[in-house]
């Protein structure tokens, strides 16, 4: 049982924010404006690498004051290179839920990344933090991302209509929910 | 372009003084049925000055407003708007009455409908979200009386009194609040 890894799997791992060399990388992810809103309010525009580590700096202060989110990096194994981004807040600890985002930058295998961090970040809020059920929220066309969530059994649970808007247009947010009883069976058979 | 956006039949919205209301604060503070109404969060007792200072950090750059009877002038409650998304024209509303004598009189839905309206045709929002619990039909039916449309549940995802409950989302679209306006 505390054999089975919490912060690795087969192509990436987990690791704590450098923030000596990760705001330069990460910023430079935010070209990608669906990347650029997961850091600053609506509208979202381009970050600097100053801007990336104000803004990591704070939010870390915050996490480790509040005891109320936990901040990972994803690493690539092979290159020891920054993949993305995991954040789990645990504010309503009362009601036993996690809100979960990862972001992935912009690499080949971005989306299997994705599908691992996920794995970990769920076996972590599960079977760590002991939680009963996992949050996500995904704009209407993060078609990729749905993907995987999906496959992992997430369901959409919400549609929020017209509530974000990018590229010229109205696009629901969709809240995706997993329970911890539709999880653990998923267990058993891998 | 002289109508009081703020002034309905039964109520009015007006910007709230913390440091004056503080009989207003005590009432709310002790009601514990009243926050597991209004809130996800563990029920728990504010004195009136620690309720005070949480006003004086989140008012400025928030739109929260008191809800005052007309009849007697009294403060009832509180409903707040806040904006979420410039860029889409969403806001998140809120609502709460503190006094048990004042629910299920219509306070609530005509406050309501005095800030969608601020909302709608003042801050030039396209869409105003809420949450609410499964456990709370009042409010579900006076948001459903005002046009919000349920948009899906959280499942089990409120844990009180030993059992679970959904979180339901509802949403109204400026074309819906004009709808809604027309009909009445």
């Amino acid at each position: 049982m505390i054999e089975t890894p919490l912060f690795e799997a087969q192509t990436i791992y987990l690791s704590a924010v450098d923030l000596d060399t990760d705001p330069g990388v990460i910023a430079g992810w935010t070209y990608d404006l669906e990347i650029a809103r997961r850091f600053l309010d609506h509208p979202a525009k381009p970050m600097s690498g100053q801007e990336m580590k104000k803004y990591l700096e704070n939010r870390i202060k915050q996490a480790d004051e509040s005891h109320k989110e936990l901040i990972f990096t994803i690493k690539l194994k092979d290159e020891d290179e920054l993949a993305g981004l995991v954040t789990i807040g645990t504010e309503m600890w009362s009601h036993g839920v996690a809100k979960l985002d990862i972001l992935v930058g912009p690499s080949e295998n971005r989306w299997e990344a994705l599908r691992e961090a996920l794995q970990l970040a769920l076996r972590y809020i599960f079977e760590e933090l002991n939680l009963f059920r996992v949050d996500v929220i995904l704009p209407e066309y993060s078609y990729e991302a749905a993907e995987v969530y999906e496959q992992a059994g997430f369901n959409l649970e919400v549609r929020q209509r017209e509530a974000i808007f990018r590229a010229d247009h109205y696009w629901d947010l969709f809240f995706y929910g997993l329970l911890c009883s539709e999880w653990r069976p998923q267990q058993g058979e891998e | 372009m002289s109508v009081d956006l703020f002034r309905g039949q039964k109520v009015r919205v007006t910007a709230f003084e913390a440091d004056k209301e503080t009989e207003f604060l005590t009432v709310g503070s002790r009601d514990s049925e009243f926050m597991r109404l209004q809130g996800g969060e563990p029920a728990a007792i504010w004195s009136v000055r620690q309720q005070q200072g949480f006003f004086e950090r989140h008012q400025p750059g928030s739109w929260l407003f008191l809800i005052r009877t007309l009849a007697d002038d009294r403060p009832i409650g509180m409903i707040d708007l806040e904006p979420v998304d410039w860029a889409a024209g969403n806001a998140w509303i809120g609502i709460g009455i503190h006094d048990r004598k004042d629910w299920g009189q219509g306070y609530g839905t005509e406050a309501m409908g005095l800030v969608l309206r601020y909302a709608f045709s003042e801050m030039n929002l396209h869409r105003v979200s809420l949450d609410v619990f499964e456990y709370n039909p009042r409010a579900i039916k006076s948001y459903q009386k005002l046009g919000f449309k349920e948009e899906g549940r959280r499942r089990k995802w409120l844990n009180r009194g030993g059992q679970r409950w959904d979180l339901i989302y509802m949403g109204i679209l400026r074309s819906e609040w004009e709808a809604y306006q027309q009909s009445t």
